[in-house]
């Protein structure tokens, strides 16, 4: 029991440590080598930085942009990636026959495809919605599709000896166990559809954190550019943990939940 | 059936004479029953020329090696695998028409597996509660009939706990409260205590004696535990393997309410000797 407590409590000690510890080698790499502030800016200048880039208003309209075209984006894989997940799970032929051109768009490194929406759909939220949409749709799907599989064997069992009706069945079984699978594919979606509106912003258009990126990396800000990619990754972290935080909610008796907690 | 090996033996303690239920209606029939499993290549003759008649109220354990049919013979009873050939009846109905089980015999059954099998995302009383709760039951009547039950089972004080917070003995005895929710007249059990360890097995003999007892029910417990087969029946069925037939049915004539104690005795040990037996002349 001591030992769990302390398992519990070791990553919030071990976290600021080990941030700690990189900050200030960062710190004595620059003294220490002489790097031009162009190629690496001292953590100190950084973190000057982000304290005046929060306090724009731009800085936070370039945010919204960035998760309203995330959050779209993943929300309409979500929806497609249940329902073909489901579809494809329950009528095996239909995944034999698909299975190939599933694997072909698997493979597809589909951030290439962007150039393509750009032509399609122009410069607007619509290309990077496309392709957070994009990205997050497969994690999701297949998820989905292993979870509609994996009903448990003895479960299905129990309800048959119950003389459970189909949409009993549904509610009761197959629902319930798919749901930890729907959020795996969530957890990996949501940091997916991430990327996906990122790499979309920095392909083309005027707005997001992407977009911000490109624009000080032209005026070779480094400080600046070391803030947005600070941005970015509290964004992603935030996103990460509120799936995280609707799985808590949703499947409480989940291993992944009891485990973490 | 020309192959089938039916004898009838008399150990000492055992009753001289079974009539079984042949006089009057039966509560559970086999008829002809056969079982063939079919993949692309082979055909495995699971279960071949089976009747057997059990009667109301009465316990009948069935006994065989793995792989001998007993689980596939319980699942036929159940109505989880429809038989190739032959009948199943309940109470003089037919379980199956044509490719539909008939509902009102399905919920005569209780039907209680190997694993507990309970659902991880319900508490112990909404796992009690399901079958209920399936059945259009509401919530006050269908959770105070769960407590009753967890009471019954020894369950006391987890009926708010997950399955995954109990031991594999608490998960067996909240798969039995289940399957007792709504009442079934006949209890079909796959050997359920078969991953449990000896001294919690004891237990639940003793309480799935009592359980049949108040409840009152129809009891088909399938094992491969001779002791816990003869300690529990009223008949022992014991199947032999590659077809599985009934190769024996012995009557178990030991006074009820039976104790573990009665377990030392010469005259139990008797019953179980010759069961023992004819399991082993199989091998030869």
């Amino acid at each position: 029991m001591e030992r769990e407590k302390w398992m519990k409590l070791l990553p919030w000690i071990s976290t600021p440590i080990l941030l700690a510890l990189v900050i200030g080698g960062w710190d004595l790499a620059i003294t220490a080598f002489g790097v031009s502030p162009y190629v690496l800016p001292r953590p100190g200048t950084v973190a000057e930085t982000l304290s005046e880039m929060v306090v724009e208003a731009d800085t936070w309209e370039h945010i919204q942009a960035t998760v309203v075209e995330t959050v779209v984006g993943f929300v309409i894989a979500l929806v497609l990636g249940i329902a073909m997940g489901v579809t494809l799970g329950k009528i095996r032929w239909l995944e034999v026959a698909v299975r190939p051109l599933i694997v072909a768009s698997q493979v597809i490194p589909k951030v290439a495809l962007i150039p393509l929406f750009v032509i399609w759909f122009g410069f607007g939220i619509t290309s990077k919605v496309i392709m957070a949409l994009l990205l997050a749709f497969f994690p999701i799907m297949l998820n989905v599709l292993l979870g509609v599989r994996s009903v448990d064997p003895g479960h299905q069992d129990v309800m048959r000896s119950l003389d459970a009706g189909r949409w009993q069945t549904l509610r009761h079984l197959e629902l319930k166990s798919t749901l930890p699978y729907v959020f795996a594919g969530m957890e990996v979606g949501i940091v997916f559809a991430l990327i996906g509106a990122i790499v979309g912003e920095y392909l083309g258009g005027s707005q997001g954190l992407g977009f911000l990126v490109v624009e000080t990396l032209n005026a070779l800000d480094g400080p600046r550019l070391f803030g947005v990619i600070i941005l970015l990754a509290f964004l992603g972290s935030l996103m990460f943990f509120a799936i995280n935080g609707l799985k808590r909610i949703f499947i409480p008796w989940h291993e992944s939940v009891i485990s973490a907690q | 059936m020309t192959d089938r090996v039916l004898t009838k033996t008399e150990p000492s303690g055992a009753a001289t004479a079974s009539e079984g239920p042949t006089s009057q209606q039966a509560e559970l029939e086999l008829v002809g029953i056969a079982k063939k499993f079919e993949t692309k290549r082979t055909s495995t003759l699971a279960l071949t020329g089976i009747d057997l008649a059990i009667g109301r109220r009465e316990f009948v354990s069935v006994i065989g090696r793995s792989g001998c049919g007993k689980t596939t013979l319980l699942r036929t009873l159940a109505g989880l695998v429809s038989p190739s050939e032959g009948e199943v009846r309940v109470q003089g109905r037919g379980l199956w028409r044509g490719n539909s089980r008939d509902p009102e015999v399905m919920h005569k059954f209780g039907v209680i597996f190997q694993d507990a099998n309970l659902f991880p995302w319900y508490t112990v009383e909404e796992n009690i509660a399901l079958p209920l709760r399936m059945r259009g039951e509401d919530k006050r009547s269908r959770l105070h009939r769960a407590h009753e039950l967890a009471e019954l089972v020894g369950l006391t004080g987890f009926e708010r706990s997950y399955p995954r917070e109990l031991s594999g003995g608490m998960r067996q005895r909240t798969a039995i409260a289940r399957a007792l929710s709504y009442r079934p007249e006949i209890l079909l059990m796959d050997e359920p205590f078969g991953a449990l360890d000896a001294l919690t097995r004891e237990r639940m003999n003793l309480e799935v004696q009592s359980i049949a007892t108040t409840t009152e029910a129809t009891v088909v417990f399938v094992t491969h535990d001779i002791t816990e087969a003869v300690f529990l029946a009223d008949r022992v069925v014991l199947l032999s393997p590659r077809p599985g037939r009934i190769k024996s049915i012995t009557d178990i004539a030991l006074q009820r309410p039976r104790e573990l104690d009665l377990q030392t005795t010469p005259q139990f040990q008797d019953i179980v000797r010759t069961l023992r037996h004819q399991l082993y002349e199989d091998e030869a």
